[in-house]
């Protein structure tokens, strides 16, 4: 997993969000299901604890 | 200290979600194979493709004029997607420190002595790289 702060310069990364792998290094979505890099999916947004 | 994004072939591209492809050292040079993530002001910036997070080109990002390339750490691994289709993780930090700058991602973390200027090169035809 990659943390990322995200950038205001950014559109689509304004936020801190992470890239998830799994053990093998597949491309993953929160849900254990591959992913495509470029794609939507690959960037999981941050939900903070209130 | 200074970021990447200060460089002027640099300012309109976002490394933080690029994806290196691949790696190649010459004796003064590194230069890094990227789908890279262009920003709005970028001229080649273009809305990205359906179901993409950002506008990505194909491009070679270079640092030459280095009188010593060192490496701290380096990495084989490699990632995979559901297309198939591999990378090495992405660039997450490029400053330059002083007399030399520092890159760093999931395929490693250098150093190379030089000041001069990365240049970016988009070696993609197409709108959208894919």
């Amino acid at each position: 997993m990659t943390l990322k702060q995200g950038s205001p310069r950014t559109p689509g990364s304004e936020h801190p969000h992470v890239e998830l792998r799994n053990a093998e290094g597949v491309r993953i979505d929160p849900f254990g299901n591959p992913v495509s890099r470029k794609s939507r999916a690959n960037h999981t947004p941050i939900d903070w604890d209130e | 200290m200074q970021n990447y994004d200060q460089f002027p072939e640099l300012a309109n591209v976002y490394l933080e979600d690029s994806f290196v492809l691949d790696i190649a050292e010459g004796p003064d040079s590194l230069t890094f194979s990227l789908d890279v993530v262009l920003t709005p002001g970028h001229p080649r910036y273009t809305e990205p493709a359906p179901g993409e997070q950002h506008c990505y080109l194909t491009a070679t990002l270079t640092l030459t004029g280095a009188s010593e390339i060192r490496w701290l750490r380096r990495s084989p691994q490699t990632y995979r997607d559901a297309t198939g289709e591999t990378d090495l993780g992405n660039i997450d930090r490029l400053v330059l420190d002083g007399d030399h700058f520092e890159v760093l991602g999931d395929w490693g973390q250098v150093w190379l002595f030089t000041t001069a200027a990365p240049t970016l090169e988009i070696t993609d035809g197409s709108a959208h790289g894919s």
